[in-house]
């Protein structure tokens, strides 16, 4: 396609997912992307940055993996169903097809719901941008057809590990490394197994894998997580919310240790973050889904540089 | 030893003993674990391509992959044998492994092998070779269907399905990863 007509539409794509959020009457708001507290994931890496005032005070801050403490900011102050549609940034990966350091972003909280209500959004969403884009529900990727026509299929991970690795995940909750020793199987024995044709959500992530979703219950090993895969690329990532502060506090703190582990940069807890939990958020579903995987995936593109107007690899390297 | 930042394309690698030679990668990051490269190998015994994910950091025995000129010279009952171009060594290799790829060899044909780690390991085929009909039967006059073919027999031996127009004498390219026919020369 040539570079036009794609931003074309992309264009198109980012009107439909706003159309498609309006009518359903959440706010689009704007979060900041440069920010002074950031999230503590220990696989993350936010890009640092600082700057100066009039007087060369220095400040320093970081530029969002995601909008997600934020939005969830917001909640607390009493907004209700947002969206945002904004630009995240990630460093220390490598410049993949699927891969640029500058992406960008849709986020939307659902109040007074929860992940299951978040999978039909989703699947709903994504419906609604295809059959707007290519009149029908299907359209072709690398040569495959792939239909998204509704519902989807849904698998929990549980499942997943059982049908394709032959695991049993309940028997691997003492397991030290257990993320290292996830990703083996997933990416070797599960993802080879996940549906070219259509769309599939994986749900019910073990909870070392969830460090901001709610646990499905008290003593559970798994909490509510899904994620959706289409022609096997990874789209979006979405949770009930865990609205508990003390656990997230918690699980942040946890988060630093591992980063301490790992030799990386301690990232300061957002203070600001866990004071909007302490004053109280609804119970809330989100998801954040990458638009430039969905926008390939509608435009039949393989490389995220063929999508991008300046991919970040060709300015730098 | 090679850890998984060092991955290049073309590199070959020890995996569960077997020669790998790497055809492409991918760093995946998972956001909720360590980082893996994906990468898509082919076995340079079987030639099965795959493709495995690799924790990053893991580390390889990595084979040297090197291409040395020789000339086919004969085959016997049991081996192909060539000479070495440049230290005029004579190596074989059994009819067992390469039995299926020198039939597209003439003798003294210029060819390369492939060495792993030091040891021979196969012959780095030509995708198409070109080679001369020496026994072709007649095309039967009014026989003008397109597409009829006829078996011939070219020079080194090798019994191959080519068009009726093809006569005796004439050189026709084959494809040696098919084993079919592919146009005059």
């Amino acid at each position: 396609m040539k570079i036009i007509e794609t931003q074309i539409k992309r264009a198109q794509i980012i009107d439909f997912i706003r159309e498609f959020f309006k009518q359903r009457g959440f706010l689009e708001v704007q979060t900041p992307i440069l920010v002074k507290g950031m999230s503590t994931e220990p696989y993350i890496d936010p890009i640092k940055v600082e700057f100066f005032d009039e007087r060369n005070k220095k400040y320093q801050g970081y530029l969002i993996t995601s909008p997600e403490y934020s939005l969830k900011k917001l909640l607390a102050q009493g907004f209700e169903n947002i969206f945002e549609i904004t630009k995240a940034f990630r460093q220390n990966e490598a410049f993949g097809k699927l891969h640029n350091p500058e992406f960008t972003i849709l986020e939307w909280y659902h109040i007074n719901a929860d992940y299951r209500d978040v999978m039909v959004d989703t699947e709903q969403l994504i419906y609604y941008v295809t059959t707007k884009i290519h009149n029908q529900p299907r359209f072709l990727y690398q040569g495959r057809e792939v239909d998204v026509s509704l519902p989807w299929l849904r698998m929990s991970v549980k499942d997943a590990f059982q049908k394709w690795a032959y695991i049993d995940l309940d028997k691997k909750q003492k397991m030290t490394d257990f993320n290292d020793w996830f990703y083996d199987i997933f990416l070797n024995k599960i993802e080879p197994h996940l549906p070219q044709n259509k769309p599939i959500i994986l749900y019910d992530y073990p909870l070392p894998q969830a460090a901001l979703a709610k646990r499905k219950s008290k003593n559970s090993f798994y909490a509510e997580r899904f994620e959706v895969y289409i022609a096997g690329i990874e789209l979006c990532n979405a949770f009930s919310e865990l609205t508990d502060w003390q656990e997230q506090l918690k699980r942040l703190k946890e988060d630093q240790e591992i980063r301490k582990k790992l030799k990386k940069e301690i990232i300061p807890i957002d203070k600001t973050f866990i004071n909007a939990l302490k004053s109280g958020l609804p119970p809330v579903g989100g998801n954040a889904l990458g638009i430039d995987r969905l926008e390939m995936l509608l435009l039949d593109i393989k490389d995220i540089d063929d999508l991008l107007t300046f991919p970040t690899n060709k300015m730098f390297k | 030893m090679i850890s998984t930042s060092e991955f290049e394309k073309g590199m070959v690698l020890k995996i569960d003993n077997e020669p790998w030679q790497i055809m492409d990668y991918e760093f995946v990051h998972p956001g909720k674990g360590a980082a893996f490269v994906r990468v898509t190998i082919k076995n340079l015994k079987t030639n099965k391509v795959l493709e495995r994910s690799f924790k990053t950091g893991e580390r390889f025995d990595e084979l040297e992959l090197e291409y040395r000129k020789a000339t086919y010279l004969y085959k016997d009952r049991r081996n192909a044998v060539f000479s070495l171009r440049d230290t005029k060594e004579r190596v074989s290799m059994s009819l067992d492994e390469v039995g299926n790829e020198v039939i597209y060899l003439k003798e003294n044909s210029d060819i390369e092998l492939i060495y792993i780690g030091g040891e021979l390991n196969g012959i780095n085929m030509p995708k198409k070779v070109s080679l001369k009909v020496i026994e072709a039967p007649p095309a039967v006059k009014g026989d003008t269907v397109t597409g009829t073919m006829k078996t011939v027999t070219l020079e080194t031996g090798l019994k191959l399905e080519v068009p009726i127009f093809i006569k005796e004498g004439e050189i026709v390219l084959v494809n040696t990863e098919t084993g079919q026919y592919g146009g005059r020369a």
